[in-house]
């Protein structure tokens, strides 16, 4: 179950911590079932350990992170079907699903030989396995190494195996990169990620939150969750008290926020990142899913603006996504 | 005084029969019909006689259980037909036919198909009836109970009771990973019935003259209290419990196998049984309390037995299906409308078109918008509502 | 038989009735007559189970006490002051509604009980309403389906509390001859609360005056409804006359401006035969 992918990402976790964060990493993927792509093969995800009779061949994607995923690792060809909030890569064949569908039957017109969930909402792990159809659960990644389990999971159950390593590897050596290049200056910086103009934050426990705290930054938003929340709402005068050094906007396309319109709210403008030129917007769907485009893509953000600050924002890709992930 | 035959009833149950049966007694009664040869005076406190009487008690017809069960037959055949695997209708019933037992037909269909009718149709139709027979029949008893045409199975903090319990566990379980699946119907089934406890609790504080009353404003204070519990909880949490919360609320059938069926099976037949067999007790609460007392009826426990057996099904079915509305209320008065108002019809009937009902609604919540779905909830308030103007007309003519 | 001994009630802080006894012989009727507020209703129920009370009550020799419901309602059948009459439930319905005692608990009524239900019917003239909605009956006619409960019950007491309230002369009288008779044919108890004095003293064997909860007279009619009782216990002016079926209580002219400003009798408003409240229900 989860806890088994839990203790899995941990360790890899581990191992990645162990190569120390600046130093070049070497591919984080668990060797167990990544060093074959003979079919058929196990693979452990949420839902447990999953058996792969043959190479799918027509893969349904549910979640957005995964289809990053799958396109990442090559099993672009493979893939039959991606729900509607999968944005990246733009070719994807988009569906109407939403992953909630509350019963399995509505993905059989599509034939699918795999499927992939963020969320088990409805059931959907129950039933696709009475229709034996393999399911692999990646819940939300809270941690780097959890998104590069995730990737090695998904290559191994398409038989793409050694391009994962390699893609992971290339991921690692980008983050070196951007963290050498960010060095000590934003060391104990505060930040302030906004999914929602209502003051919806995230934490370091969130994936985002996990890239950030990899740069030395903290979140405000840490002092204002309790117990079991990663998306705390925070009052307008908490994040005026906090006064961050650095806001990213996650709220541009759902809701249309900008830099400007983020000053311009009553007491923001004295706000110290506002001053510096800090506030930049993020693509909604990239900031909050946990595949290599929304690494990659924060590595640009970082890079560009995080080392060299300008007022003007970076990747704010236009996107017909809402924003939500799965 | 003229005491003309001095005989009393020995014992209540065989009371005596004057033999005076024969003797021409009482000639002289305002009553007696002029043309009867002989009065039937002392008739009718004896045994014995041997013609059928021309009454008509209230009983259930014939015509409208077979209406009501080809209703349901047909909602669950057009449900088992339809659905986007697009299996042939003539193949789904041929692999139907092949489970019935010294039938032999066999299907050719690929286990995939075979999963799909017998794993997820199936098991989806029949939580569905069960749901909906329970939530209509729980209603029905309801409004009998508290003699209150507006009371639904939610009435006594069921929905905000399971509500909270699910919440708990759909916050706690990612958690406490190693509970099993079944854990969030467990929880809300939980909550439902401690919401219940909790109103009898409160209702029995009050003034004894007025149990019903403060019985119900126990429930409304209970289900206060739980939403504001609930809504807390969930003010703290991630949007995406906030999603699943509001998903599970809006009500829906999402099942896999026959599972959650077992689940909540022993508890609605047996509320079912319990109910249907109270259906004469509910006809004499409508005398009100002191009068059916003075019968025989003992209104406080027929209502405290009615109202546990409700709440136990009622709680079973919102623990697998969320929060279904309306079901509990169109149903019954559907039926009552149909076939009258005694409780001897409702709540049988209520069983039957309950069932067939909410599997017509999950059809159509799976069906109009396919691929994508409409919650079951939106779908049975959207045919509830206008249904139930259409009631309210009927019943203000009727009265 | 009926048995009241020292029977007190006390409703929150009011004690309504205090140390009332009487006793209703085998086929007798006791006739119970007292000012508004008296305590007669209260004594009714008492006797019906329906409120706590102090002291013992004796139906057929059994303490009422320790009947259950069940088997009270075997032993007292009741017609309310103001019954509720459920307007869509049939008159056969509603009469069958006695024999819940006789049947068993769950399950329907025996043949025995439709046949009692339908001698009940054809005596109090209701055959051809059986299958009428109460709603749809006239008052007098729904007074007799209260009444056809209650016989259906076969219980060997019956108790009344003002039966004739909403009914006019005739009627009421009706509903009166008819309990009177089922009375003499099978040897019921009958205990019978009633306002008009006259109507009481016709019907009753011996009356029972309550006043202020308490028993202050009782005794045949012609010993209890003397003027100078009547001025004292209801504050009344009457004429007292002999009639041709015992004493006639006819209402005076005060003589004095000092007199109570009050009626007699509550006579009811809606005489005309329709039961407006039972309509309302």
């Amino acid at each position: 179950m989860r806890r088994a992918l839990l203790a899995t990402a941990a360790l890899a976790g581990a191992l990645l911590a162990a190569c120390g964060s600046t130093g070049a990493s070497p591919p984080a993927t668990t060797p167990t079932h990544a060093s074959t792509s003979a079919f058929p093969v196990s693979v452990q995800s949420g839902d447990g350990t999953v058996r792969i009779p043959s190479r799918p061949t027509r893969i349904l994607s549910l979640s957005a992170s995964a289809t990053q995923m799958l396109y990442a690792v090559g099993a672009g060809p493979q893939v039959v079907g991606v729900d509607k909030y999968s944005t990246y890569p733009p070719g994807a064949p988009r569906t109407k699903f939403t992953g909630y569908e509350s019963s399995a039957e509505d993905y059989l017109p599509l034939r699918p030989d795999l499927v992939l969930l963020a969320f088990n909402t409805t059931n959907l792990v129950a039933q696709l396995e009475k229709l034996h159809i393999p399911t692999l659960l990646l819940p939300p990644a809270t941690t780097i190494a959890g998104s590069y389990q995730q990737i090695a999971e998904i290559a191994a159950a398409t038989g793409h195996s050694a391009a994962a390593r390699r893609i992971v590897a290339g991921i690692a050596a980008d983050l070196s990169r951007v963290a050498r290049s960010v060095g000590n200056r934003v060391r104990g910086d505060t930040y302030y990620i906004e999914y929602d103009p209502t003051l919806y934050s995230g934490t370091s426990k969130t994936f985002a939150g996990a890239l950030f705290s990899k740069l030395g930054m903290v979140d405000i938003a840490d002092a204002a969750a309790r117990a079991g929340s990663t998306y705390p709402q925070l009052s307008a005068e908490y994040l005026v008290k906090a006064n961050p050094d650095y806001v990213f906007l996650a709220d541009t396309i759902c809701c249309g926020q900008t830099p400007k319109s983020f000053a311009a709210r009553p007491a923001f403008s004295t706000l110290r990142a506002v001053h510096l030129g800090h506030v930049f917007p993020v693509n909604d769907s990239v900031a909050s899913e946990w595949g290599p485009h929304s690494l990659e893509t924060f590595f640009a953000l970082i890079a560009k603006d995080v080392t060299t600050p300008s007022a003007s924002g970076a990747s704010a890709r236009p996107s017909s996504g809402s924003g939500s992930s799965g | 005084m003229t005491a003309v035959t001095p005989k009393t009833p020995a014992a209540p149950t065989s009371p005596a029969a004057p033999a005076a049966a024969a003797t021409p007694a009482a000639p002289t009664s305002p009553f007696a019909p002029q043309s009867r040869a002989a009065p039937p005076a002392l008739r009718f406190f004896e045994d014995g006689a041997e013609t059928e009487p021309a009454i008509f008690p209230t009983r259930l017809r014939a015509w409208h259980v077979i209406a009501g069960v080809v209703f349901l037959l047909g909602s669950a055949v057009t449900s088992v037909l339809v659905g986007p695997a697009g299996i042939p209708a003539g193949q789904v019933l041929e692999e139907i036919a092949s489970r019935i037992p010294f039938v032999s037909i066999h299907s050719n269909l690929s286990p995939t198909d075979v999963a799909v009718i017998w794993q997820l149709r199936m098991p989806r139709i029949v939580l569905g009836g069960l749901v909906g027979s329970m939530l209509a029949l729980a209603g029905a008893s309801y409004q009998g109970v508290f003699r209150n045409p507006l009371a639904d199975p939610y009435l006594l903090g069921v929905a905000s009771g399971a509500g909270l319990g699910a919440t708990v566990a759909l916050i706690e379980v990612p958690r406490l990973v190693s509970l099993p699946a079944d854990f969030v119907p467990i929880a809300a089934f939980v909550g439902a019935v401690v919401a219940v406890i909790a109103t009898f609790a409160l209702g029995r504080t009050g003034a004894h003259e007025r149990n019903v009353t403060s019985l119900i404003l126990g429930g409304v204070a209970v289900a206060a209290f739980f939403t504001a519990a609930q809504t807390f909880l969930l003010q703290q949490q991630d949007s995406q419990v906030l999603s699943e919360v509001y998903d599970w609320i809006l009500g829906g059938l999402s099942t896999a196998g026959w599972g959650q069926v077992d689940l909540v099976l022993p508890y609605i037949a047996i509320s079912t049984v319990v109910l249907v067999a109270c259906r004469r007790l509910l006809d004499a609460l409508a005398v009100g309390d002191d009068e059916a007392n003075t019968i025989g009826v003992r209104a406080d426990r027929v209502r405290l037995l009615v109202v546990v057996a409700a709440t136990l099904g009622t709680a079973a079915a919102v623990s697998v299906s969320g929060l279904i509305g309306f079901v509990g209320i169109i149903v019954p008065h559907t039926v009552r409308l149909i076939a009258g108002p005694s409780y001897q019809r409702i709540l049988p009937l209520s069983v039957l078109y309950g069932a067939g009902f909410l599997i017509l609604a999950d059809l159509l919540a799976r069906t109009v918008l396919s691929p994508g779905e409409v919650p079951l909830g939106v779908v049975t308030a959207f045919l509830g509502a206008p249904f139930f103007l259409v009631v309210l007309r009927q019943s203000r003519r009727i009265a | 038989m009926l048995e009241i001994d020292n029977v007190s009630v006390v409703l929150g802080e009011a004690t309504v009735l205090k140390s009332v006894s009487a006793r209703v012989e085998e086929g007798s009727w006791l006739g119970l007559v007292g000012p508004n507020g008296a305590g007669k209703t209260t004594l009714l129920r008492a006797v019906t189970g329906l409120v706590a009370y102090e002291g013992r009550i004796n139906v057929a020799g059994r303490a009422s006490s320790t009947t259950s419901r069940r088997a009270a309602a075997r032993l007292v059948a009741y017609v309310p002051q103001r019954p509720v009459l459920p307007s869509a439930m049939s008159v056969t319905d509603y009469v069958l509604l006695g024999r819940s005692a006789h049947h068993s608990y769950l399950g329907g009524e025996t043949r025995r009980d439709r046949r009692v239900v339908a001698t009940v019917l054809e005596r109090l003239d209701l055959t051809a309403l059986a299958r009428r909605p109460l709603g749809q009956v006239s008052g007098g006619e729904a007074q007799r389906a209260v009444l056809g409960r209650a016989l259906a019950q076969e219980a060997p007491v019956l108790v009344m509390d003002e039966p004739t309230a909403s009914l006019d002369l005739g009627h009421g009288q009706l509903v009166l001859e008819l309990a009177d008779e089922l009375r003499r044919e099978h040897s019921i108890s009958v205990l019978c609360a009633l306002h008009d004095l006259t109507l009481a003293a016709q019907y009753a064997d011996r009356l029972l005056v309550l006043s202020g909860g308490e028993a202050v007279s009782s005794g045949s009619a012609e010993e209890v409804l003397t003027e100078p009782n009547v001025r004292k216990f209801f504050g009344a002016t009457v004429e007292v006359l002999a009639g041709r079926d015992g004493v006639v209580v006819a209402p005076a002219r005060r003589p004095g401006p000092e007199a109570p400003t009050w009626q007699q009798t509550e006579e009811a408003g809606d005489s005309g035969g329709n039961l407006a409240w039972a309509a309302a229900l």
